[in-house]
């Protein structure tokens, strides 16, 4: 409310301000005339070099090629690489944003087939290595109840484990079935939460894509930005006055003399220039690197935990019958009851993807409008500190549930 | 063989280096002179490309150097294990000095009975010690064959796990991963070294700081677990004895439980390198060549190179999570 009335307040000393300057009889229609002219003829000079241009392409691809044919061999490879430094970079970020926009709800449901072919095959070649497993099971449990177990409560535990056991043997045959089941349920939940907050998901891809795209653009002002404004410097007094660039620089700095017979916009454009050409820094690609790393941080912290995430959950499918196996046995029971953590866990990582999306962006939507540009760089080359930190977010926030819901099952 | 003629590839190339720099040198003159005139100095640009490229030679060598060994000897670099023959001269001495803690251990006992414990319940207790005691001294007399009962079981599994597995699944994960340039005489350009021979164009420090390093990651994350693993279980064999002492005496059961522990986590843990081959081998096999494949013109084969990476963090978090399953 405050913010708003004191943007009022200073509207309207700035109207008051232009209309006094307008209105006012002492102001000189030769300054009116000069601010007009500092104005106009830069414009119109440049509209009028780029009507050229568009006029005569042909001419002015010959004369660019031209100027590049006759820059020194460095020179030359320094354009040549730097230029391809930044395509390849965006196209990579052109990539990977479009893959993620489009895929990313595959990405999330994806879960290993237990029914596919081969991995069933692997699964029940795992079951034929449970065979002496479950043999030295009951072998040595009916050791421990004609040998060893003297009280009758013993027995009755070690008789218990025999029905345990045997109850696992059933489970085991049907392990592909039972983990399908389960990756079925976990798919419709993700599939619900991704639907329910389609728009949200929709808002955090968005930042995602977005600050990977402002890591590309900060790469390209980082190589081009002071160099693009002293060339766009140059090329403006140019076409603006109509002097070479070696003219003004032969008399900007003679303020106050008859240089250019006290032409104003050359005068201040030219020292411009002077000041933007001392400014130029050579475009190095390697001076980039911590934009690069930044890109490829965001690359591998959504496809890698995505990837690794898959991987997982197969590597705990092949092993789920000896999971069972050491489930039903009494001795293992704790190793089993690990093994099936990780599973539930692994396999809820696609949850907790789903829950994170959605709540970066409801969390986007709800920020204050003034302060989701906040954050660092200059205009337009900023990134906001609200979209990096939505970044992390989806890249740590499955981990960070993943250890906070480790000990999942009651213990064993 | 292969070696003396990288070497010798090597000196030819050098040779036509120097050569080069040499004619260079002797046309400097002229060349100054033409590259004033047109703007143009094809020596100059001969050397620039030929200095990458023998940078990119030398260096995706150096990257995948060890990568053809791995392939060549996959199974055999999984399956391997310390000799307990070797070793068991270390073990008997460990042995000889178990048995002479044996005897302070079970004198404190003796001591516990006859002064310390008053009630029957404490008593029997310190005879049910004084029995895990024994026990334990069979087991530590036995240790050596026990401990090579645990490794014959570990390879048994592994080379179960390994004999169905397609491993030429697994080591194209490697190769789509390193993927090719048309320095292997191949007409291709892609994967990590596809996007160092570009990277290394544009500046050779970024191909050095950015894809040279993953390329060793690739292999370097497989063999390096494998060989730390070799070294940890050398050491959890010799100090097996001590561990099952440290189990059987209960005062000092919990250190001897988790010595244990990572005795059977460190030798089955070529079980799970095992089964993150077939993971792998799986995944890849099951979702295709082109899922996650990111990238135009050179792509990147996430899941290969994850799959590769897994190596590196999957034995992590066994380590990490799988702890306390023994009573």
């Amino acid at each position: 409310m405050q913010r708003e009335d004191s943007q009022r307040m200073w509207n309207k000393i700035l109207a008051i301000f232009i209309i006094l300057i307008l209105l006012s009889s002492s102001v000189s229609a030769s300054i009116i005339d000069t601010i007009w002219g500092l104005i106009t003829k830069p414009l119109k000079g440049v509209l009028k070099s780029w009507e050229h241009v568009l006029k005569n392409p042909k001419h002015f691809i010959k004369h660019w090629g031209k100027h590049f044919a006759h820059e020194e061999l460095e020179e030359k490879g320094e354009r040549i690489r730097t230029f391809a430094y930044v395509f390849l970079l965006g196209l990579f970020t052109w990539t990977v944003t479009k893959d993620i926009s489009e895929n990313i709800n595959r990405y999330i449901l994806i879960n290993p087939d237990p029914l596919h072919e081969g991995v069933k095959s692997t699964v029940y070649s795992f079951i034929h290595l449970l065979i002496p497993f479950y043999v030295l099971a009951l072998v040595s449990l009916g050791a421990y109840i004609l040998f060893l177990s003297t009280s009758p409560k013993g027995r009755s535990r070690a008789k218990s484990m025999v029905s345990k056991l045997i109850i696992g043997m059933i489970l085991v045959t049907i392990s592909p079935h039972l983990l399908n089941f389960f990756f079925t349920l976990s798919e419709n939940v993700t599939k619900n939460i991704l639907t329910q907050g389609e728009e949200e998901v929709t808002d955090a891809v968005g930042t995602y894509t977005g600050v990977m795209w402002k890591s590309w653009f900060l790469t390209v002002g980082a190589i081009y930005g002071v160099n693009a404004l002293g060339e766009i410097v140059t090329e403006t007094v140019t076409h603006a006055t109509g002097f070479s660039i070696s003219q003004i620089k032969k008399h900007h700095y003679s303020w106050g003399t008859r240089g250019m017979k006290g032409y104003w916009p050359v005068k201040v454009l030219g020292t411009l220039d002077k000041i933007l050409s001392k400014l130029k820094v050579e475009a190095e690609p390697g001076r980039t690197i911590p934009m690069l790393m930044l890109s490829i941080t965001l690359f591998i912290g959504v496809y890698g935990i995505l990837a690794f995430r898959y991987l997982m959950v197969m590597f705990f499918t092949l092993l789920f019958p000896f999971t069972i196996f050491f489930l039903c046995f009494d001795p293992t029971k704790k190793l089993g009851g690990t093994l099936l953590e990780q599973l539930l866990l692994w396999t809820f990582v696609q949850e907790f993807y789903a829950i994170i999306l959605v709540a970066i962006g409801t969390g986007m939507i709800m920020l204050p409008e003034d302060l989701l540009g906040y954050g660092f760089g200059i205009w337009p080359l900023t990134i906001s500190f609200f979209d990096l930190a939505a970044c992390f977010t989806l890249m740590l926030g499955p981990i960070i549930l993943f250890m906070l819901l480790r000990k999942l099952l009651p213990p064993l | 063989m292969r070696m003396n003629s990288r070497i010798k590839i090597l000196i030819v190339i050098g040779l036509i280096l120097v050569a080069m720099s040499i004619s260079t040198a002797v046309r400097i003159p002229k060349i100054f002179g033409e590259s004033h005139e047109t703007g143009f100095n094809r020596m100059g640009i001969i050397i620039w490309i030929a200095k990458r490229l023998l940078y990119i030679w030398l260096s995706a060598s150096y990257g995948t150097e060890g990568l053809n060994e791995l392939k060549a000897n996959l199974s055999e670099i999984v399956m391997m294990n310390p000799s307990i023959t070797t070793l068991s001269n270390l073990m008997v001495i460990v042995i000889k000095l178990v048995f002479a803690l044996y005897i302070p251990a079970i004198a404190f006992l003796g001591f516990y009975i006859l002064f310390l414990s008053s009630s029957p319940e404490g008593r029997a207790e310190a005879k049910s010690m004084l029995t895990k005691l024994i026990v334990g001294l069979i087991f530590v007399s036995v240790s050596p064959q026990l401990m090579n009962l645990l490794l014959t079981v570990s390879e048994g599994l592994t080379s179960s796990i390994l004999a169905p597995t397609a491993k030429g699944v697994f080591t194209k994960a490697w190769d789509t991963s390193i993927g090719a340039t048309p320095l292997d005489l191949r007409l291709e350009l892609s994967g990590l070294k596809g996007l160092h021979f570009i990277a290394t164009f544009i500046e050779i420090e970024l191909g050095f700081y950015t894809f040279l390093f993953f390329m060793i990651l690739v292999w370097g994350a497989f063999i390096f677990p494998i060989l730390i693993r070799f070294f940890a279980v050398s050491v959890f064999i010799v100090l097996f004895p001590l561990s099952i002492l440290l189990y059987s005496f209960e005062f000092t059961k919990a250190l001897g439980r988790t010595m244990l522990e990572q005795t059977i986590i460190w030798t089955f843990l070529q079980v799970i390198n095992a089964l993150i081959v077939l993971t792998v081998v799986q995944s890849i096999i099951s979702l295709g060549e082109d899922f996650m494949k990111v990238g135009w013109g050179i792509t990147i084969p996430v899941i290969p190179l994850v799959g590769c990476l897994m190596f590196a963090v999957a034995p992590l978090f066994i380590i990490r999570f799988f702890r306390g399953f023994l009573p």
